[in-house]
């Protein structure tokens, strides 16, 4: 009768509370125990990554780096004639395609679509024989398709630096045999075509080491440069 | 049951308390009288205060929930707040970089390693163990320190990460680690002078380790130090080299940025390795960069000509008969290699005519030599972020025979740091630049003091490139990065009084690019011995110059310094000066005064 409704209400209100604050007190310490272990992660990592910086820099030691280089690299120190500037190099030859040079006609174009019935007539050398088939790279100057560009054709002797240049480049290309030794039939024959070489592109390291390239195994493909040395010196 | 005779029960409600149901009259209140009646009302009261009290206390329990729940505006943290894993470690003592970032000092958590002998089972067995895991110590010393009878001895002290995890691996009772914090310096020797060390107690002993000591204690933010660590590795590399062809006592070199101030590298032979400083040797420990001082001989010669052309005593085209030695004062002033007649003055720096230059500096006079070395700051000690600099030492009275020697660096010693910063307003537009060893901030003002004139400094550059091109610095000529400078050699002062007869400072102080100069390169040998294929010589054009051509080569690229070709000098025609004579930029000028 005393015990009213209220009071029971209130007792198990209470009881709720109780396990409430309880529930929520041990989240809470849940969560700082899990707090707790990220930070002491946290400080080791930064800790670990504190002692790594020093490592790195003591492995960074610049003369260790350089007694690296000398032993695994097979590089030299740069010097002042190997840097340039990209605006003082010459054209590439590629990108010479179908421009007229200041000696002479103009260069056949690099890929020269087949013009019909080019490739037939056996080519005649400057020594008078002929030969029964023209190397693909050799292309008579005078039936060589000229570009539309310069269908007008400027005159031969105008001055074309640039023209000059490339054919400087070119020069090494072509066998100094046969058109640098015997430059005098050359003369009155003046209708004789000239040969023009072109260049075949540059052998690269690649291609000129496959021969003894040791190679992967597996999948045949050659060894890095480094890994052939760190063999070499074993 | 109450007693209703000593009671009286009235309806009455004092203090305004019902009591309650109760008897047969409904709601009663009872009245009591005399000592009893006093008691009550004072428990009364009290209670009333308390009910008050308490009554506040909810109230403002309540207020302070009602303000959390509903009034506060910041919610409930969505991340515990920790600083960022990024963040460096906090230790003692912060990290010192050099301009690039990488640590030169850092201080790093070791485990130090004791033992509780009395914990130790088999000391024998854990000795040799021990030994095993711990090079450098004997089976015989750690079984002596394990059978003590005490409960703590020092076994290692600073362990490294490796050795921590081999001594944990073991599991052995009786042994016990403490974190403790230990400086150590990644670059070792390399940067040694100038870094400095500290002692067991973390206390800076030398070096910026010395000087910020209370700064580098205060925070945990790094100190930037000037230095570029690759540039450091090579001068050092490169002086090493000459310091050991010429079997020179020690060598000194630096690299300096003539606009900022800033030492990009500086290193002084025999160097020192702050991880060990116990090992250092007494005599390794003076810098010859800042610390010692030394008569630099023809390279002050640069200083005479610049300070006779900014004062236009003489002009670019004037000259001097250098054919009879000077005598004065019983001394005699002879050249090294001497000429016949009159010598113009870029000729006169290009041979390096001691009797030109006196001559040259006499017509100036001693005040204004004086006044202009003192602008230069070579009469003052370097203010510098090290407490290792030396004081240059000066004639006590400076008569004319002090100005002639003086002139081509006789009779004044300086540091090769005063030289340097003298040569940076030489060639940057005659501006004087405080030198430092911390990173300059983009953007930063400096104070510098306008010493000579830019056109002087211009002629300089000219001058300074054309002892390079056709003079006595010829071997410092690096390709393509028009390095400009001057040698130096001087024989060394005997300590029983006078010059020493072969031992001598062999130094190059040089400039480069000339055409617009950014950086001065300064190497020095100190007592080389000549060699066999050096036809006697040890001057500083045979042992520093190639020093400064190698470093020049190895650090331009690195600074992206573009290699040019030499700016061609155009010659005037109906010109009545010698064309070589004027630099190309001066021609068509009024040059200088007459």
């Amino acid at each position: 009768m005393i015990l009213r409704w209220t009071t029971l209400l209130w007792l198990v209100s209470f009881a709720v509370a109780v396990g409430l604050v309880f529930q929520i007190k041990y989240a809470v310490q849940h969560l700082e125990d899990q707090l707790a272990y990220a930070q002491a992660r946290i400080h080791n990592d930064r800790e670990a990554l504190h002692v790594l910086r020093a490592e790195w820099s003591y492995l960074n030691q610049p003369q260790r780096i350089a007694r690296l280089a000398k032993r695994h690299l097979e590089m030299i120190p740069l010097t002042a004639p190997q840097i340039g500037q990209i605006a003082s190099l010459p054209p590439r030859p590629e990108d010479m395609d179908g421009r007229v040079f200041a000696e002479g006609p103009p260069m056949p174009p690099r890929h020269p679509g087949d013009p019909a019935g080019l490739w037939d007539t056996p080519l005649p050398q400057p020594n008078g024989n002929t030969i029964d088939q023209a190397p693909v790279d050799q292309v008579p100057v005078d039936q060589a398709p000229v570009d539309e560009r310069l269908a007008n054709g400027r005159p031969a002797d105008t001055p074309d630096s640039i023209g000059e240049l490339v054919a400087a480049t070119l020069r090494p290309a072509t066998p100094p045999t046969s058109s640098t030794s015997t430059p005098a039939p050359l003369a009155p024959s003046a209708q004789t075509p000239t040969i023009r070489k072109v260049p075949e592109p540059l052998a690269t390291d690649l291609n000129r080491l496959e021969g003894d390239v040791p190679r992967n195994p597996v999948t045949g493909a050659p060894l890095p440069v480094g890994h052939r040395t760190l063999l070499e010196t074993r | 049951m109450r007693r209703r005779g000593e009671t009286q029960i009235a309806p009455t409600r004092p203090c305004g308390m019902d009591l309650g149901q109760g008897g047969v009259h409904g709601s009663w209140t009872i009245n009591l009288d005399g000592q009893r009646k006093a008691a009550l009302e004072l428990g009364r009261t009290r209670l009333l205060v308390a009910a008050a009290v308490f009554l506040l206390a909810f109230f403002a329990v309540g207020l302070r929930l009602a303000d959390l729940a509903l009034l506060s505006e910041t919610g409930e943290p969505k991340r515990a707040a920790t600083p960022s894993a990024a963040a460096a470690l906090e230790t003692q003592r912060a990290e010192i970089l050099d301009r690039n970032g990488q640590v030169l000092a850092t201080t790093l958590p070791t485990n130090s390693l004791y033992a509780n002998p009395r914990r130790v089972i088999d000391p024998q067995a854990t000795a040799i163990e021990l030994a095993q895991a711990l090079p450098g110590f004997s089976v015989a010393s750690l079984q002596a320190m394990l059978s003590q009878d005490t409960s703590f001895t020092w076994i290692k002290r600073g362990l490294t990460p490796r050795e921590t995890a081999r001594i944990n691996g073991l599991g052995l009772p009786g042994l016990d680690f403490v974190r403790e914090e230990r400086r150590f310096y990644p670059h070792g020797h390399l940067t040694g002078h100038l870094i400095g060390y500290t002692n067991i107690d973390n206390v800076g002993q030398i070096g910026l380790e010395a000087s910020f000591d209370d700064v580098l204690r205060g925070s945990n933010e790094p100190l930037r130090s000037s230095l570029d660590l690759r540039l450091q590795h090579i001068l050092v590399d490169e002086l090493a080299e000459a310091m050991e062809e010429w079997r020179g006592v020690g060598a000194a070199g630096m690299v300096l940025d003539v606009y900022s101030g800033e030492i990009l590298a500086m290193a002084s032979l025999p160097l020192i390795d702050p991880n060990a400083p116990r090992t250092i040797p007494d005599a390794a420990f003076l810098n010859r960069a800042t610390q010692g001082v030394y008569e630099l001989g023809s390279i002050f010669k640069v200083f005479s000509t610049a300070m006779a052309l900014d004062l236009g005593v003489v002009g670019l085209t004037d000259g001097f008969d250098v054919t009879h030695p000077i005598r004065a004062g019983g001394f005699r002033i002879n050249d090294f290699k001497p000429k016949r007649g009159v010598l113009s003055i870029p000729e006169i720096l290009m041979y390096s005519s001691n009797i030109g230059t006196v001559h040259m500096t006499l017509s100036a006079g001693t005040e204004a030599q004086q006044r202009f070395l003192g602008r230069l700051g070579l009469l003052d000690p370097v203010s510098l972020e090290l407490g290792e600099v030396g004081r240059p030492l000066l004639p006590r009275v400076w008569r004319e025979i002090n100005t002639m020697t003086i002139s081509y660096g006789h009779g004044i010693a300086v540091t090769p740091l005063q030289a340097a910063r003298a040569m940076g307003a030489m060639v940057n537009g005659g501006q004087l630049v405080p030198t430092t060893l911390l990173k300059r901030t983009r953007g930063e003002r400096i104070m510098a003091e306008q010493v000579m004139s830019p056109e002087t400094s211009q002629k300089m550059n000219w001058l300074l490139r054309l002892v390079v091109k056709e003079g006595t610095t010829s071997k410092a000529d690096a390709e393509g990065y028009r390095v400009g400078g001057k040698t130096g050699t001087a024989d060394k002062l005997d300590p029983n009084g006078g010059y020493a007869v072969d031992k001598r400072i062999a130094s190059v102080l040089s400039a480069f690019p000339m055409d617009n100069p950014r950086y001065v390169v300064m190497a020095m040998v100190d007592e080389p011995k000549p060699t066999d294929y050096s036809f006697g010589y040890a001057t500083g054009g045979w042992v520093a110059a190639p020093v400064v051509k190698a470093v020049v080569e190895r650090m331009a690229p690195l600074l992206g310094i573009e290699p040019q070709a030499e700016p061609e000098e155009s010659e005037i025609a109906g010109d009545t000066w010698d064309p070589l004579l004027i630099p190309a930029n001066l021609r068509g000028r009024h040059v200088a005064a007459r």
